[in-house]
């Protein structure tokens, strides 16, 4: 009863079965009993048949799981140990669902009842006494330890929160379920932390009560963002002095993220059927996912914006390659969407005609890329909800990186579980016809220059700028340059994380930077009292955050530029922007 | 616009090392609720929600909760003594709005309340608690339980009756002093007139000048000045005095005495801690003309007071008539002339020494059009100017200074911002030096050239000399 397999490699189940799956040729087996959740065809509208839903082997080191715990819990209640040992030898996982019920989750579960406040006093008391026999739970977090190595596994779970190093966070991230069963986990185990997420189910909950929904909690600098959103509660505490709409919007990112995995068809049946049921099972080998989501949204200006970034091409190399995606793949009819992404930025998307691709839905695309290094190895085929787009069901994704000298990803999304080797054909002739006509050559030239820089856009006032254009939801920014690099210091380092967020390592200043674009931003977004136009002056810079119908404008200024020479600037970066349209914005949208 | 519910609980959050109580923690979990109607259960449910929140938030900041945001209410938490806790819980204001297929949707308007503004409120009734009757821990060892709750009612219901949150705003977190800038010659025979009482009689501690409702002088240290000037033209003089003008007839004489404000005790020049103890003191003003004296007295036997009016009295007539009569010449005169005139403001419990440096200034008010509103604060000497028919009508920009402050508030030292709603209302808010202003145009057309233009002749025609462009 025990799957080795799923002992393996629980980490990057996901990819790592995809791949296999692929490569044994065989990437749709069916294994649609093996879950004890109804997994019901699911209907796409696009396709007009019911594309029967099905269970890649993504899941495969999933498949012993559900009945295996059901005993489990069973064992538990029986509190018969001699069960619970012959599992021993899987290590960490079992033991760490074995000790679930009897430690933490027996707190959660009383606590997913709390009804008035003496309840939630009560457990508050809690928070410490459930701490108390964490003793036997060492073992267990030190087998089971993942993730930023945030924690010392040696900290028992009140030692762990009462730590100044998990004060200083600059964000966490908690995703939880209704009845408190914790899911996610930015830094530190969800075990161990499973009293913090049952006295957030608490709140909620006790919210809730009076029809009523909490929102946030402002403790000094520091914000606590709830986003109840059935069946999942998502909190994300942040001490980056960002406003609770923005940091909500964030969190529905993460929502959308799960659904992505599971369809939010799949993910009601599963709460539907078992309140209790713990979502990491069917999670594990996607926290990367998650964990890269984190780190995006924090350093990403795409996420506040609703917007995409697209690498900078000449209109007419561009123009080749939808004109390439639309010749090869017209003839295969059930592809959805094609999107040709590299460094984190959109080069081409063609789309089937009357379906729209919505910047959420692109952004997680994105960031199942970002995330998964096993695509760069093999050419792979994975279900994917798009949460927007159809969030009752799975979409196909034909991944594949176009060649070893061009790192650029071309995603084909197609409706037909069985089109793989298909598209996989039909990638090979992009590729060549893209190389015939140089256009790998073209996209290699632009990943590796960071261009615009300023000193291109050569408006003499304006130090940085993001330009967004809101009817096609894309965004321009220049690469980071001096004064916010220090000259010599690797420069080059430097602009290429500012041109490519691959990094993941956003320089302060930069940080900083977004931080007031932000800020403005939620001003002139804000609901009740909304700004045209925010001039801004302040000990480091000038600032301008400008909103119109047609565009989002956010510029930093030198620090003693004069209002009127500012305005000036203004006018000169709208028309250089204006001339190199074609250039940074993808301004038509190619259909098959 | 819809009106905001308001209930004020006052929770007793006995917690951590503070356990002196412990008997009384059952009891004395709540100390005062408003309205006194609201049931018992409702009042545990919140209380208990808003322990819950405290504690919770606990495990990621060490700094003290300050807001709760729901849906519908805002809650807003304040701890003023180790242990106690005011939470105010505001509704949040809503509109019902009918989608094209007829569906009510509810908007509620969240952004409408702005915790830096009534986290302010809350510190008033707190200060103004105090002021009136010690701190709430002194409080209950010296009189009990009991006794503080019936305090806490007495003092909050009326403050909380009067009380309209829908016009809080960004004057309720200033809570600024009007001051009265004289000549220099003017100033320096009051500040003697001053130090020549206070040496004359032992037992008052504290002195406040005003002439009508504007501040000259006061020896009170910075942090009580403002609560305690609010109480004295609220409530301690009666306002149609303040008026100026009539009641000639009550010159020369003791107004009025209150006996049991409490101000932190005086031990010397290092009196301004904040933990200090606070003792009891008598406030008697004394009226000349349309100067009035305040003055704070320790003294504890009761009985003293009559004679001791007598006696001040006499002194008064001896040594302020004149001043008085002066002053009303010199405030006439520096109506007509403007320029040259200085603004006083003492910080120290003695006076001299910490002073703002002499600063002229024109006092020219209600003449600018009435298109332009304005709001200037000086945190040095917590003055206050607004225009004076302050953001009637235009509530939306009235909430967005206090937005911009708060954005503000986040530079080190220096920062405009100019902002532009989506009515077409120009605003611009500018922090230098610690000192504040807020100017805000309704021209349609305007550009953000012309509104600088603006902003600077406004700051030349109301704060010349103690505003300078950049």
């Amino acid at each position: 009863m025990s799957n080795n397999s799923d002992e393996k490699n629980p980490k990057n189940g996901l990819t790592s079965s995809l791949d296999g799956g692929a490569q044994n040729g065989d990437p749709s087996v069916d294994n649609g009993d093996i879950m004890e959740i109804p997994v019901e065809p699911s209907s796409m509208d696009i396709s007009g048949e019911g594309a029967k839903m099905f269970v890649t082997d993504a899941e495969e080191g999933e498949v012993p799981d559900g009945p295996q715990v059901s005993k489990l819990k069973f064992v538990c209640r029986d509190g018969s140990q001699g069960q619970v040992k012959v599992e021993k030898e899987d290590k960490g996982k079992v033991q760490e669902s074995s000790e679930t019920p009897k430690e933490s989750g027996d707190n959660v579960d009383r606590k997913a009842v709390v009804t008035n406040e003496q309840d939630l006093v009560k457990a508050l008391d809690e928070l410490s006494v459930a701490t108390s026999g964490s003793e036997d739970f060492k073992e267990a977090v030190t087998s089971n330890f993942r993730r930023q190595s945030m924690a010392h596994p040696e900290m028992s779970d009140e030692d762990f929160v009462t730590s100044s190093e998990w004060k200083n966070v600059k964000r966490h991230i908690f995703v939880l379920s209704e009845a408190g069963k914790p899911i996610y986990s930015r830094f530190g185990n969800e075990e161990q932390l499973a009293t913090l997420f049952g006295l957030m189910q608490a709140l909620v909950s006790f919210v809730q009560e009076n029809k009523d929904m909490i929102r946030s909690v402002k403790v000094g600098q520091t914000n606590i963002v709830f986003l109840a959103k059935t069946p999942l509660i998502l909190v994300c505490v942040s001490r980056l002095d960002e406003c609770v709409a923005q940091t909500q919007n964030q969190l529905m990112y993460f929502y959308n993220q799960i659904v992505s995995i599971l369809t939010s068809k799949q993910l009601f049946a599963i709460f539907e059927k078992r309140k209790n049921y713990d979502l990491r099972r069917l999670l594990s080998g996607s926290e990367r996912l998650l964990d890269n989501l984190g780190n995006l949204v924090e350093n990403d200006p795409s996420f506040v914006l609703g917007a995409v970034k697209c690498l900078p091409l000449t209109s007419s190399v561009r123009e080749t390659i939808s004109q390439t995606i639309i010749q090869n793949l017209s003839k295969t009819k059930n592809v959805v969407f094609a999107i040709l992404i590299a460094n984190n930025q959109l080069v081409s998307l063609v789309r089937m005609k009357k379906c729209f691709m919505h910047p959420m839905d692109l952004h997680i695309i994105l960031n199942l890329i970002d995330s998964s290094e096993s695509f760069k190895t093999a050419e792979s085929w994975t279900p994917l909800c798009l949460p927007r787009f159809d969030s009752s069901g799975f979409v196909h994704a034909h991944v594949s990186y176009l060649a070893d000298d061009c790192q650029a990803c071309l995603v084909l999304l197609a409706v037909d579980r069985d089109s793989f080797f298909a598209l996989s054909e039909a990638k090979q002739k992009i590729v060549e016809r893209l190389r015939r006509h140089n256009c790998l050559e073209a996209i290699n030239a632009s990943m590796s220059n960071c261009w615009p820089t300023m000193s291109y856009v050569n408006v003499q006032e304006v130090r940085h700028f993001i330009y967004k254009s809101r009817s096609i939801a894309q965004f321009i920014t220049p690469a980071l340059d001096i004064p916010y690099v220090l000259p010599g210091s690797d420069a080059a380092n430097n602009l290429s994380i500012a041109g490519n967020i691959q990094g993941h390592n956003v320089s302060p200043e930069l940080q900083r930077i977004y931080s007031t674009y932000f800020k403005m931003h939620s001003r002139l977004h804000s609901h009740s009292r909304p700004l045209k136009l925010m001039y801004r002056v302040d000990d480091t810079e000038n600032w301008i955050g400008w909103l119109t119908s047609s565009f989002e404008l956010y510029v930093a200024f030198e620090p003693l530029v004069t209002k009127s020479a500012a305005i000036a600037a203004v006018n000169k970066l709208l028309k250089w922007v204006k001339k190199e349209e074609d250039r940074i914005f993808i301004m038509n949208s190619p259909t098959f | 616009m819809s009106k905001c519910g308001l209930t004020c609980t006052l929770n007793r959050h006995g917690s951590g090392l503070y356990c002196r109580d412990r008997n009384h923690q059952r009891e004395g979990a709540v100390l005062y609720c408003y309205p006194s109607t609201t049931s018992e259960d409702r009042q545990l449910k919140q209380v208990g929600l808003c322990e819950a929140i405290i504690k919770f938030s606990e495990n990621f900041s060490t700094k003290p909760c300050e807001s709760l945001h729901t849906q519908k209410a805002r809650y807003i938490f304040f701890q003023p003594e180790p242990g106690y806790w005011f939470i105010l819980i505001l509704t949040v204001p809503s509109v019902v709005k009918s989608s094209q297929e007829g569906i009510q949707v509810t908007d509620y308007k969240n952004d409408d309340i702005q915790d830096n503004v009534f986290q302010s409120c809350l510190t008033r009734f707190y200060q103004r608690f105090i002021l009136l009757n010690g701190k709430l821990e002194e409080m209950i060892d010296n009189k009990g339980l009991q006794d503080l709750r019936d305090a806490l009612r007495k003092h909050l219901d009326k403050s909380l009756s009067k009380w309209d949150p829908n016009r809080a705003g960004i004057n309720d977190i200033f809570f600024g002093l009007k001051l009265l800038p004289l000549q220099r010659q003017m100033f320096l025979r009051v500040q003697c007139f001053v130090n020549n009482l206070l040496i004359t009689w032992g037992s008052v501690k504290h002195v406040l000048v005003l002439q009508g409702s504007k501040l000259i002088w006061s020896g009170v240290n910075q942090r009580d000045v403002q609560v305690l000037y609010d109480f004295v033209v609220r409530e301690g003089i009666p306002p149609d005095f303040l008026e100026g003008g009539k009641h000639e007839k009550f010159n020369g004489i003791v107004l009025t005495c209150f006996s049991f404000l409490t101000m932190p005790e005086v031990t010397g020049y290092n009196s301004d801690t904040e933990n200090g103890h606070r003792k009891h003191c008598n406030m008697l003003v004394y009226k000349e003309k349309q100067t009035y004296v305040v003055m704070l007295v320790y003294a504890d036997k009761s009985d003293f007071m009559r004679e001791f009016c007598n006696k001040i009295e006499d002194y008064m007539k001896q040594n302020l008539v004149q001043l008085a009569k002066d002053l009303v010449d010199e405030t006439k005169h520096s109506n007509e002339h403007s320029g040259g005139l200085q603004r006083i403001m003492s910080s120290g419990p003695f006076g001299l020494g910490s002073g703002i440096p002499a600063m002229p200034t024109s006092l020219i008010e209600n003449t600018a059009n009435n298109n332009v509103k304005y709001v200037y604060f000086n945190y040095l000497n917590l003055e206050e100017k607004v225009s004076p028919n302050c953001f009637q009508g235009q509530l939306e920009a009235y909430k967005l200074l206090a937005d911009l402050k708060d954005d503000l508030s986040k530079n080190d030292d220096h920062g405009e911002v100019v902002a532009k709603m989506e009515s077409d209302t120009w605003i611009v808010a500018k922090v230098s030096n610690r000192r504040e202003y807020y100017g805000m145009w309704s021209n349609k057309n305007a550009n953000i050239l012309e509104i600088d233009e603006e902003m600077r002749k406004l700051t030349d025609v109301h704060l010349k000399h103690i505003y300078f462009q950049d």
